[in-house]
């Protein structure tokens, strides 16, 4: 989770309105996962958009004009997805911040067979080879370039 | 600090300057080691903590982390981006640990194919150093692989997990060799380092310690032995007296100071782009293109490798970011020249293990097949933990326009000028990466996966920086000569992957520290007449 805290936020909150129905709108609930917009998960990502607002302002502003929600859901993204190449850096830096911030949910993670949020300490598991799978190429003959003398 | 004069003055604390300052440390001169970076706190590795894959501070790449540590490097129009860590362990910090040897025909191109130019040593030459190397750092591994010579392993192979097993059951399916990577990683308790955990991201740093990085293996011998450890010390410039001979180096310490440090040996190990930086940035009346650069060949014939890099999808869960993330297996089956192919010499195809949840998520998302809305989930489910990748690092044929020079505008942050790297990919390697792509996806499809993506080429990143100031007996063809001296300046020595004269198809760090304790024997056997 960040660092900063979303009460340091200074998006207006219309802004964090059309933040929250983009995050819903990227990542809605389905297979056991929650919403993007689920509030806590929400809170963790609109602390990490904080350090990119002049940034990503103004494309929220021009995004706000489409008036997403009087739209179907299926609509809306058919609406943001006409947008993306306009605004590219915005969406990279949303979709990039919504991405670290909800797959490292650990409800998302628990949801994904993930148990842990990092893989230190408690590390995995693997299963031991059987090694004779290599018994096809233990039979060949050593094939490196080996040098004459001269060589 | 004391700026006393000292007999050997290492410059960098990576793979190399580590193992020569061990290797050194037995003749009891008084041996100083001058690093830019820090030592490197484990716990503060990405894999300690949640968003462990995205974290930028341990990025490979030193544009990406921008610490002030760290140099500007331009590679905008390089399609290969390089890769490095500024700290204790340098390099060995962020790499994946995958330790092949060179095999013995690399080291004799011109010879066998008519390409790149001899070494003016041998693999035989060098194969008690690469042994002595292997003990120092833990190989893991299984001995009796048909694809290269016979050595000692120290450590079990990692295993392969149900990702490498499927992979490796396409290579059967197809005839091909593969063997388990050698693997500089502890699968055992091994000289104080805990096993693997299999905890998957090497490349941002081992939590647990098991992979061998420098800072863990070579140096805490080296210190106990009695050589100085001096970090966040950046040298500017190598002196040199009216003789041509080195006298020190100039540098600045963490809060920017500038010292004047006096030594008698000056060893440089600093990668096949900090090197010729440094050499570049050393111009005095003597050596007005830089030191040591009579030839003009320091920062030429950059090499990076060719890489092919290939994804498979498959249709069910392969713990695929369980365990080393770059070491499972290998394949040599297309290694050396083969005359009915298009190319000369060859690669080695390298298992890259998968991402987890966000790596999953930003890649699907960047390549677009990770959707918004309510397919969502259904696509994530498509792709996290069930893709892997096989990286061909290929033979890079050396090129003088492959160059390192220094940035006429950018310095770091203590002013010194940066780097920028103009490189391309040439013919023979185009040619390569072509091949290497196909063999990648017929595995891949042998092996029973439902996708394979494009051949990815351009845009890889590579800590495989070599060839910018080769060895040689010909001074007009080479920057240090057979034992690593520089020919014009004979108490400047240089030890890492920038005296390479080829660059083999498998990654360097294993034999560039053998060449390191190579050279560092080479002095102490002709330390009476080292200068002559």
């Amino acid at each position: 989770m960040s660092d900063i805290l979303a009460s340091d936020s200074t998006y207006t909150e219309d802004e964090r309105a059309l933040l929250t129905r983009l995050c819903d709108l990227m990542i809605p609930a389905g297979e056991g996962r929650p919403s993007a917009a689920d509030p806590e998960l929400f809170n963790d990502i609109l602390s990490r958009l904080s350090t990119h607002e002049a940034l990503l302002k103004p494309a929220l502003a021009i995004l706000a004009t489409l008036a997403l929600e009087k739209l179907a859901a299926s609509e809306q993204v058919t609406l943001i997805n006409q947008h993306r190449e306009a605004y590219a850096t915005f969406f990279q830096v949303f979709e990039s911040q919504v991405i670290q911030a909800y797959y490292a949910n650990s409800a998302v993670l628990t949801s994904l067979g993930v148990n842990a949020p990092s893989p230190y300490p408690g590390g995995y598991d693997v299963e031991e080879t059987d090694w004779s799978l290599l018994d096809p190429v233990r039979g060949r003959e050593p094939f490196y370039r080996i040098l004459g003398s001269g060589e | 600090m004391s700026n006393e004069p000292v007999d050997v003055l290492i410059i960098g604390a990576g793979a190399s300057g580590a193992a020569v300052a061990w290797s050194l440390a037995d003749t009891r001169m008084r041996i100083l080691c001058l690093e830019q970076g820090d030592w490197v706190n484990s716990a503060n590795y990405p894999s300690a903590g949640p968003g462990y894959e995205t974290r930028q501070d341990f990025a490979i790449r030193p544009n990406d982390r921008q610490l002030d540590v760290d140099y500007p490097i331009d590679d905008g129009e390089s399609p290969v981006k390089v890769v490095n860590f500024n700290g204790v362990g340098g390099g060995t910090i962020l790499y994946m640990a995958h330790f092949p040897r060179f095999h013995p025909s690399d080291f004799r191109t011109r010879t066998l194919d008519g390409v790149g130019e001899d070494w003016p040593i041998d693999y035989a030459t060098l194969e008690p150093y690469f042994a002595e190397n292997d003990r120092m750092m833990g190989v893991a591994g299984l001995a009796g692989d048909p694809g290269c010579p016979p050595k000692e392993i120290q450590l079990p192979p990692v295993p392969l997990g149900k990702l490498g097993e499927r992979i490796a059951g396409g290579f059967n399916e197809l005839g091909w060799h593969w063997w388990p990577s050698e693997s500089a990683i502890a699968t055992e308790p091994y000289n104080g380092r805990d096993r693997c955990l299999n905890l998957g991201p090497c490349s941002s740093g081992c939590a647990q310690g098991a992979k061998a990085s420098t800072d863990i293996t070579y140096w805490p011998y080296a210190i106990r032995a009695g050589v100085e450890l001096r970090t966040r010390c950046r040298v500017r410039e190598i002196t040199v007296d009216k003789k041509g001979m080195a006298t020190g180096v100039i540098y600045y310490d963490e809060n920017g100071i500038e010292h004047e440090q006096k030594a008698a040996v000056v060893i440089v190990a600093c990668n096949g782009v900090g090197t010729p930086r440094l050499l570049l940035n050393s111009v005095s009346t003597a050596f007005p293109d830089g030191i040591a650069n009579g030839s003009g060949l320091v920062g030429k014939n950059l090499m990076l490798h060719a890489m092919a890099v290939v994804q498979g999808q498959f249709d069910a869960r392969i713990d695929g970011f369980m365990g080393p993330i770059g070491c499972a297996l290998w394949s040599k089956e297309f290694y050396e020249t083969d005359p009915l192919r298009k190319f000369k010499r060859g690669y080695t195809m390298e298992v890259v293990r998968g991402s987890g949840p966000s790596g999953t998520a930003l890649n699907g998302m960047m390549m677009g097949v990770l959707p918004w809305g309510s397919e969502h989930h259904a696509a994530f489910d498509q792709l996290f933990d069930k893709a892997g990748s096989i990286c061909a690092v290929g033979e890079d044929l050396a090129e003088e326009h492959n160059t390192v020079t220094l940035d006429p505008e950018v310095v770091d942050s203590n002013g010194i000028p940066a780097v920028k790297i103009s490189y391309t990919l040439g013919e023979n390697s185009q040619k390569m990466i072509e091949h290497a792509g196909e063999r990648a996806k017929e595995v891949f499809n042998a092996a029973g996966a439902i996708a394979t993506s494009p051949t990815i080429s351009s845009g890889v990143s590579s800590g495989h920086s070599m060839g910018t100031a080769r060895m040689g007996t010909d001074p007009t063809r080479s920057v240090v000569n057979e034992w690593g001296r520089s020919h014009e300046v004979k108490n400047l020595f240089v030890v890492d992957s920038s005296v390479f004269v080829t660059s083999a198809g498998v990654n360097p760090t294993s034999t560039l520290q053998a060449v390191s304790l190579y050279i560092a024997d080479s002095m102490k056997k002709r330390l009476a007449t080292l200068f002559d």
